[in-house]
């Protein structure tokens, strides 16, 4: 039985794009393969556990992945054929609640609290889930299910791949006793680095440190950071058709460093187009505008748009008309801070023009591709964000 | 390897219960029969979709896509091993 007053479930998508490509492929199925960039100078963005044995990681170029493994199979990404998957494994699990957040293309959160008394045990709910996505779609995830998100994403981090965690209320101060503080969701590297200095390693030092201590180094953070090293986190998880009415979709991105590198801002536009497309798609709209801010490492800021005789829908789509509005600005003069794509001009829904299926079904999938946790901002949209973090690696090594 | 080709073909496909089932298709006047269809996706290039075959012969992988304005085909990548 479970015991919380809330049952939170976080569900990961094991190696995500290669298994979707190894399913698609049966020729390269049980096979080392990596998922990559297109071109020449690019990185691994993800690898199957295959490849991964090889010590393939991501954000590993393809010459380094290959020199570990000469044979290891590389797939050039299709982004669109994994957001449409996504959906469809979005799709599975509002069958069994509403409540149901995508939190980045392959990864969602859950709150099972009012269904999970159905079930005899947790575990029986959770290999329920786990089996109807491997039946529908033929991939494997790894669950972890507890009181709150904060506990659920570490529970589902715990066992990989296929995993199915449990975090019982009563055992999570024995967990946070051993848990490296920067295992924590939401702590990053340079605060990990940071508590460390302060004689903070476990998360419990971090529930037990004074808090004006923390107060002191992270301002009001410290409070927030203190409630997670005690494993609380009231966030919830809203239901999948919760959202705002906006007239103007948009989002910015400040780069890991100031750079004049072609490829990163490409790269950081393209994650931006994957971001406010699923926006757009979750609030079933299209639009005729799309405005590209740059922002210089001297702050000077300028926004360019184009808007376009057709309502836009498609990630690609909006890509395309920022990389024309980039040729158009001619070179940067300066090395890009931040960049921006906003939407505008925006339509409720698009012309259907579906013959199959039922429409019905297709305007839900498309609806809410990734409805994105503010709180966390970019950790959400995955390939393009490991793009950047990789390039910001391959930057530093230099 | 994975080989982008994007060229024409013409296909031999069930429309039936609301699904498409590509049987065989030609491709530089060889046929090539289907065994099986593997993964399914669609996409939109404006407003027009398309949807996305993953298929296989006895020997080889093919990704192959259907667009639902003009009814044309296209063989969109391969894989040799
Ligand atoms: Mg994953």
């Amino acid at each position: 039985m479970w015991h919380s007053s809330r049952a939170i479930l976080h569900l990961d998508m094991d190696a995500y794009f290669a298994s979707v490509e190894q399913v698609s492929n049966p020729f390269i199925r049980g096979k080392p393969v990596i998922i990559t960039g297109v071109g020449e100078r690019t990185i691994v963005v993800t690898a199957s556990y295959n490849a991964r044995k090889y010590g393939i990681k991501t954000g590993m170029t393809v010459y380094q992945a290959k020199r570990l493994c000469p044979g290891v199979i590389r797939v050039p990404d299709n982004l669109e054929k994994y957001v449409y998957t996504t959906l469809k494994i979005r799709e599975i699990l509002i069958g069994f609640t509403d409540r149901v957040k995508m939190y980045s293309i392959d990864k969602f959160f859950m709150d099972l609290t009012r269904k999970i008394k159905k079930y005899n045990t947790p575990e029986d709910m959770l290999k329920e889930i786990k089996l109807r996505i491997k039946r529908e779609t033929k991939l494997k995830c790894s669950c972890g299910l507890a009181p709150n998100k904060l506990l659920a994403k570490l529970g589902s981090n715990m066992e990989k791949p296929d995993g199915l965690v449990i975090i019982y209320p009563e055992k999570v101060m024995d967990i946070l006793k051993k848990l490296p503080v920067d295992k924590l969701h939401g702590i990053g590297k340079s605060t990990g680095i940071r508590l460390r200095q302060m004689g903070i390693a476990k998360a419990s030092d971090l529930g037990n440190a004074p808090p004006d201590l923390l107060k002191s180094h992270f301002g009001f953070s410290g409070h927030i950071l203190r409630l997670m090293g005690n494993g609380i986190d009231n966030s919830k998880v809203p239901c999948y058709w919760e959202h705002r009415k906006e007239k103007s979709i948009g989002h910015y991105h400040t780069l890991p460093f100031d750079t004049l590198d072609m490829d990163l801002i490409k790269a950081c536009i393209l994650m931006l187009c994957l971001r406010v497309t699923t926006r757009m798609r979750d609030k079933k709209r299209s639009a005729k505008t799309v405005a590209l801010t740059v922002r210089y490492s001297d702050f000077t800021t300028f926004s360019r748009r184009k808007t376009v005789g057709y309502f836009m829908e498609t990630m690609q789509g909006i890509y395309n008309i920022c990389l024309k509005i980039l040729e158009s600005i001619g070179e940067l003069t300066k090395p890009v801070r931040l960049l921006g794509v906003t939407l505008s001009g925006l339509a409720e829904g698009g012309r259907q023009l579906y013959l199959l299926d039922d429409l019905e079904k297709e305007s839900r999938l498309n609806k809410a591709i990734s409805e994105i946790n503010d709180k966390f901002g970019d950790f959400t949209i995955k390939p393009a964000s490991i793009l950047i973090m990789s390039a910001d690696k391959r930057f530093k090594n230099n | 390897m994975y080989v982008l080709v994007k060229e024409p073909i013409s296909v031999v496909a069930i429309f039936s219960s609301g699904k498409i089932i590509p049987r065989f298709f030609i491709w530089k006047k060889r046929k090539y029969s289907i065994e099986e269809v593997t993964y399914l996706w669609r996409t939109k290039i404006g407003s027009v979709p398309i949807i996305h075959f993953s298929v296989t012969t006895e020997k080889t992988f093919y990704e192959i896509s259907y667009n639902l304005k003009s009814f044309n085909w296209q063989l969109e990548k391969l894989y040799v091993a």
